[in-house]
């Protein structure tokens, strides 16, 4: 095992030297216009993807078109490091994009979005293809929506299918078979303990949320997630309206006062998992897992800074929702 | 390793075992197993060295691809285990 990550986690964390510095992300907040914003980047690593962004006349479009084009070259060279049983674990850890497209398809589906709309939230990485993905962004219902995925859309894609023949159609009925598939298999898949560790946080964050979500309203087991420190005794106590967790690292979720500040909370509570992961696992997957979301949130953070640019918000507003994101 | 580990040790024993058939004399059998220690000296150190430089000649190859411009840096480090043999080298000249 160890040998398997000895050369592409030093690749990696070479790769993880070409990520933007604060110093960077602070100058491009600071830039007084979009076309300065785009000078700024245009000064970083970002800059061979630039292509029709900086064109005359280019608008958010292109600059989103250049970002998604980043992340997707990036993840997919981190997917070709990686051969044989670390493969597996990478290719797990990629399809936590699929996930989240997935769910997004879901919920742009059920709620009639267009499929420009829909097509526009989707991340351009994962596993699943891009073409595969537009195909399933034009569907109309749930039922076709699930046919289309269930060719071509990997594990998550057949496990949609398969719920929604078996009559699930509410969407968190939906999101929550496909968490319990991701995790059934990612952690199936993980072969450390450091990540299974951080994969099992991941599942308490995401119990604990969805019984948030719950407080108030009908409470069932089946929107537990098994595969963390949780049981399905503390989910429905938690979702019951109970605030106390034996883990004292899960209790500001708890406090948090509304579902928006826990979601941040959770945020920030995973990228400390994920930083933390990395450097106790040196010689594992915790090195691709902490690389591959800091990319994601430097690409996030971009689209986000580009948007106040071109519409011209201030520079600390936009720092506040970067605080946020 | 373990296996490598049980195969030098056998070899190790049936040495003695030789040594001990082939002269009763005492000083022939420090002899021999000086020899065995020397070769010992040497032979577990290039293991050492071939097991460490295994990972990072991985890790170096992995940095080296994606900056060419540290492979001065790795090659220091992809060396410094090289130590291990100059010291099996010295163990064996010590015992010769």
């Amino acid at each position: 095992m160890a040998d398997d990550y000895g050369y592409i986690n030093a690749r990696v964390k070479m790769m993880r030297g070409s990520l933007l510095e604060n110093r960077q992300l602070d100058e491009a907040v600071s830039a007084a216009t979009y076309a300065e914003y785009l000078r700024v980047l245009s000064e970083t690593p970002i800059r061979e993807d630039l292509g029709d962004a900086t064109a005359q006349g280019a608008g958010l479009g292109e600059l989103d078109a250049a970002l998604s084009k980043n992340l997707f070259r990036v993840v997919r060279k981190v997917q070709g490091l990686a051969s044989g049983e670390a493969k597996k674990e990478v290719d797990t850890l990629v399809a936590r994009w699929d996930l989240l497209n997935i769910k997004t398809l879901v919920r742009g589906v059920l709620t009639g979005r267009s499929s420009q709309d829909i097509l526009a939230g989707l991340i351009p990485a994962g596993t699943i293809k891009w073409g595969v993905l537009q195909a399933a962004a034009n569907s109309t219902d749930l039922a076709s929506l699930a046919q289309t995925l269930s060719i071509g859309g990997g594990f998550l894609g057949r496990a949609l299918r398969q719920a929604v023949s078996s009559g699930t159609n509410e969407l968190l009925d939906v999101e929550v078979t496909l968490d319990q598939e991701y995790y059934r298999a990612a952690l199936s898949a993980a072969r450390g303990n450091n990540l299974r560790r951080y994969l099992a946080r991941e599942v308490d964050v995401r119990n604990i949320l969805t019984a948030l979500q719950l407080r108030g309203g009908t409470v069932s087991a089946r929107y537990f997630v098994p595969g963390g420190s949780l049981s399905e005794g503390d989910f429905l106590r938690i979702a019951g309206g109970d605030n106390a967790v034996s883990n004292s690292d899960l209790q500001p979720l708890l406090e948090a006062g509304s579902l928006d500040r826990a979601e941040v909370l959770s945020r920030l509570l995973l990228d400390q998992a994920a930083k933390n992961v990395a450097m106790t696992d040196v010689l594992g997957a915790g090195v691709v897992l902490d690389f591959l979301r800091r990319k994601e949130i430097e690409i996030a953070k971009l689209r986000l800074i580009g948007r106040g640019k071109f519409y011209g918000v201030p520079g600390d507003s936009i720092r506040q929702e970067l605080g946020n994101a | 390793m373990k296996k490598l580990a049980t195969v030098l040790a056998v070899i190790a024993l049936a040495s003695v075992a030789f040594a001990q058939e082939a002269a009763t004399n005492s000083d022939v059998l420090v002899a021999g197993l000086k020899a065995i220690g020397a070769g010992l000296a040497l032979g577990l150190g290039a293991i050492g060295t071939g097991i460490a430089q295994g990972r990072i000649g991985a890790a170096a190859a992995g940095v080296t691809a994606e900056s060419p411009e540290k492979f001065g840096q790795m090659l220091i480090w992809f060396v410094i285990p090289e130590t291990l043999v100059i010291f099996g080298f010295v163990g064996l000249f010590l015992l010769k």
